[in-house]
């Protein structure tokens, strides 16, 4: 099916020639969407009828009417890197926002952004530096889409100890309802700046998002603030080497290690007293998202002959950490405070942490995410998480990773996931440790179909794991089946979604895939 | 090696987007962080590398076949490799040789871009890409005391490359390259009126059979002429003699040295005196093929292997292109060796060089992208305040310069070769 062509054309009048197309090369680049697709053997998901490029707020809003009055459906991406970005289905539109790339403010006094949906994290970084100030990049990777993580997903990352997930540092947004009307929610409501995500002006960011985003079942955003916080770091770090070697000396003042523990209990007890003591900048599992080793090394051939080496042995039991201090008191300080907490924990500082070229280049993209793709996709060309995932207490993740352990242990053995003798399960704290995160995720072959069907069967049985135990938090929650199955472990949250849908986009615009479909209320 | 060859790397796409950006480590700021002119000018995914590995699938899954935008995406792309160096930077994945594969085989299928069909007839009409008269190939260097390797012995052969022979405004360069070398006691000899080009062009449209047979006309020349060394002035040239020769497995006794690499050496043997001040602030432009694409080519012949139960390796060990080894730093050298002359750099330089916008048949067939990826380039150049964009590649500099006509922009555009000669 493709679209009639009186409703291309009022397309074309709305974003211009050159933005707008229905050729089927120019389809193919967004039905391809491997990472997801992977998982199911497939590379390409439906072709949508045509894609857009609009410029602003106002051909976003016009394309938005349009869809109302035709009955069409539509999809807003940035990057595009996720199969949520894919169309699933027949009569879908997809709005590509890359022309929207402008970073509209920067209030330092006041610590926030303002940009619009094609600007990245290490772009939102990079400038912030410049100004003492930092963001917190997702575990997806710093060439990812600022503006789509904070208003539609989840948002996890390596620094949420001290800078907390997407939809904390969310401020201010430009909302294109699905209804086509413009809502500016929070500050901005009111003509009051944007510095607040909460008033003075309507607050909804529960409704925008709630915890984990609508991914795009809900409207289109087209500006955003986030939050920035303190860098007491360079106003540029300088890299040094040459790709894919890229690496950087660790600031005055910052300390970074990988500690390990005997026990997944003492790894997160001292993870506890780290929030209580307010000493973390950065702190993970280490081993997640992906393999560690993997991101030191510049190929597969070189982590292989390293491991094999007997090099690059990341203790399971551990977590990397950044501190940062603003002046060598401080600096001393959380120096002895740290070591104080490994004492009463029976924590030590593992050598591979303290190697100068393993920790040059994980500092790197501790703060920066940016060798994500070789973390987690270079191995074995795709990862995915194991169907356990959660976000509760740091006591509910340490043992979500303890579970983990048998799980992968199982898979490895069967050989459809990689054993590099590694535990890639990840984790972070989010906000002084008073919650945390558990993924995770396996890295398993995109090509070869018994290790696609083998992690296929890992996922259906981390699932029941999680069922059967208080991890059943999961922002994998897609699909009907599955909402139904887990909502009524989380106080039903999934009428609630339906309900908003319902009510925000009464003639349903926006492709509810990720989200939630308004037709069938669960009881 | 065909495009099927490549499935597994497009398999393993993971559709990051890195291959849009500058590697991400070494973003500094909103500005000049974007890498790849294609996708910078025509937004769509497609025009990205990971949109032509999504191509090359699809055609591979027989999904897609030619359709009116399919040329278009395929041919609005410099061929710059700039994606391949980013997306190398983190995967074990050959983007940049799929695109060239999907040229390949877009011209075995009959699907021939018209604007690339009028150059490649000129070429196998006149012996050159620019549509001109072959009779005139040896005009630049009309009145130059310089051999002719066709009838003398040489030690070194000079080749001019199409763009300086044809280009008759930049003759003045190429013939400062002569005098330099002369200068500098080389036994120098160009080919005049019987050079023909190297076909590296030819090679980036996706006409193998018309680069292989100028690859072997030139090498066969060079045996016979019992030539030591190549030098070229120009980085195309530079890239078909150094890299893609060798690559098709053309080979011949012989160094290729770009003339930088071979300026850089004299000046340190102390062959070459400058001596003149030049008191000025300039930006040196890393040409594509003279730097990501320039280095070495090392053969390999090997296999992929599964270890660690997934995780794929290759045996023996693949020398990856990361484009890292390239000719960067001599050109740096020459242009600081010079009295009074201040280098300052831009935000993209060596491996993430943004590109001029000449490169891979794009200036014939899209002549208005060429001159909006030069413009980039200049914006970027000039927020370093020099006073002068210095290449060392006939191709950057023409795009430059016509980017810049009419502008009203103080922006000089120089080669390190007038650079030189002004400061001897």
């Amino acid at each position: 099916m493709s679209l009639k062509q009186d409703v291309y054309r009022e397309l074309e009048d709305i974003v211009g020639t050159e933005n707008i197309s229905e050729d089927l090369a120019v389809l193919d680049g967004y039905a391809f969407q491997p990472w997801g697709g992977a998982e199911k053997g497939i590379r390409f998901f439906e072709r949508p009828e045509a894609v857009v490029l609009p410029g602003s707020t106002q051909d976003v809003q016009a394309i938005i009417k349009l869809c109302n009055r035709r009955g069409i459906q539509s999809r807003a991406l940035c990057t595009g890197f996720g199969s949520h970005n894919a169309a699933d289905k027949e009569n879908i539109i997809i709005l590509d926002l890359r022309r929207m790339n402008r970073i509209l403010d920067i209030d330092e006094k006041n610590m926030f952004i303002v940009v619009e949906p094609y600007v990245s994290f290490a772009q939102v970084q990079a400038e912030a530096m410049k100004r003492g100030l930092c963001c917190h990049v997702i575990a997806a990777g710093c060439q990812t889409s600022f503006l789509a993580s904070h208003t539609s997903m989840h948002g996890n990352n390596i620094l949420a100890i001290s800078h907390g997930y997407s939809g904390r540092n969310l401020f201010g947004v430009e909302w294109v309802l699905p209804t086509g009307e413009i809502l500016n929610v929070g500050a901005p409501g009111s003509g009051a700046g944007w510095f607040s995500g909460d008033g003075p002006g309507p607050s909804l960011r529960g409704i925008v998002r709630g915890a984990l985003g609508a991914m795009g079942g809900l409207g289109v955003f087209t500006k955003c603030a986030g939050h920035l916080h303190p860098w007491p770091g360079p106003a540029e770090m300088k890299v040094t080497g040459t790709s894919p070697y890229y690496e950087t000396e660790i600031p005055p003042y910052y300390e970074y290690h990988i500690c390990e523990f005997p026990t997944w209990e003492q790894y997160g007890e001292a993870i506890y007293k780290i929030g209580e003591a307010g000493i973390g900048y950065a702190l993970h599992k280490t081993g997640g998202p992906g393999t560690h080793g993997a991101c030191v090394t510049g190929s597969n051939n070189e982590y292989y002959e390293k491991r094999q080496a007997g090099e690059l042995e990341i203790p399971r039991r551990s977590f990397s950490i950044i501190m940062a201090g603003n002046t060598p008191d401080e600096h001393s300080y959380q120096v002895k405070v740290l070591d104080k907490i490994l004492e009463e924990t029976g924590g030590t500082t593992s050598p591979i942490g303290e190697d100068p070229t393993f920790k040059k280049r994980d500092f790197l993209t501790m703060i920066k995410a940016c060798f994500i793709p070789r973390l987690a996709f270079r191995l074995t060309g795709t990862f995915q998480v194991d169907g356990m995932i959660g976000m509760e207490t740091q006591d509910a993740a340490s043992l979500g990773l303890k579970a983990n352990e048998v799980h992968r242990d199982k898979y490895a053995r069967m050989g459809v996931i990689m054993e590099d003798g590694t535990l890639n399960s990840w984790g972070v704290s989010f906000e002084g440790t008073h919650f945390a995160l558990f993924e995770c995720g396996q890295q398993y072959s995109s090509i070869n179909m018994e290790s696609i069907k083998g992690r296929q069967q890992m996922e259906i049985e981390g699932f029941e794991i999680c069922y059967k135990t208080p991890f059943s938090f999961s922002w994998v929650a897609r699909g009907e089946e599955f909402l139904k199955r887990i909502g009524p472990t989380c106080c039903n949250f999934h009428d609630w979604m339906r309900k908003i849908k319902k009510t925000f986009d009464p003639n349903c615009i926006s492709d509810p895939m990720n989200y939630i479909p308004a037709e069938e209320e669960s009881k | 090696m065909t495009l099927k060859d490549y499935e597994n790397d497009m398999m393993r796409c993971c559709r990051c987007s890195e291959c849009k950006w500058i590697p991400q480590a070494k973003i500094s700021g909103y500005d000049f962080a974007e890498v790849c002119p294609s996708i910078g000018r025509y937004n769509f995914y497609a025009y990205s590398a990971g949109g032509r590995l999504a191509i090359g699938l699809s055609v591979l899954q027989g999904r897609l076949g030619y359709t009116d935008s399919y040329l278009d995406i395929l041919y609005r792309c410099q061929m710059c490799g700039a994606c391949d160096v980013s997306c190398k930077s983190n995967k074990d994945m050959e983007p940049l040789a799929i695109a060239q594969e999907l040229r390949i085989k877009a011209v075995e299928d009959g699907q021939l871009h018209p604007a690339h069909m009028m150059v490649i007839e000129g070429l196998k009409k006149e012996d050159n890409m620019m549509q001109a008269k072959k009779e005139g190939r040896g005009d630049w260097a009309q009145g130059l005391d310089v051999k002719n390797i066709t009838q003398d012995k040489a030690e070194v052969y000079f080749h001019a490359g199409c763009r300086y022979c044809f280009d008759e405004e930049l003759w003045p360069i190429a013939r400062a390259a002569i005098n330099l070398l002369k200068k500098a006691g080389l036994d120098i000899g160009i080919a005049g009126r019987d050079e023909s080009c190297c076909g590296g062009r030819a090679y980036e449209l996706g006409y193998i059979g018309e680069f292989t047979k100028f690859a072997e006309n030139n090498v066969e020349m060079l045996k016979t002429a019992g030539v030591k060394t190549v030098v070229t002035a120009c980085a195309d040239g530079y890239y078909a003699f150094k890299v893609l020769y060798p690559k098709m497995g053309i080979t011949g006794d012989y160094e290729v040295l770009h003339i930088t690499e071979y300026l850089d050496r004299l000046i340190k043997e102390g062959k070459l005196k400058l001596t003149r001040k030049i008191p000025m602030k300039v930006t040196y432009h890393d040409p594509c093929h003279l730097g990501r694409m320039g280095e070495p080519f090392v053969p390999w012949d090997g296999v992929e292997k599964i270890v660690f139960n997934q995780v794929y390796i290759y045996d023996p060990p693949k020398p990856w292109r990361k484009g890292t080894n390239g000719v960067y730093q001599p050109p740096r050298d020459v242009i600081q060796s010079i009295p009074g002359l201040e280098l300052v750099e831009m935000q993209r330089i060596r491996e993430y060089a943004w590109c001029c916008g000449a490169g891979g048949g794009v200036i014939d067939a899209y002549p208005d992208f060429a001159q909006w990826s030069a413009m980039e380039r200049i914006e970027e150049a000039k927020t370093t305040g020099a006073e002068a964009l210095v290449t060392a590649c006939p191709w950057c500099k023409r795009n430059f310069k016509d980017a810049l006509d009419g502008s009203g922009d103080s922006l000089k555009v120089l080669d390190i070769i007038e650079l030189l000669e002004q400061a001897i």
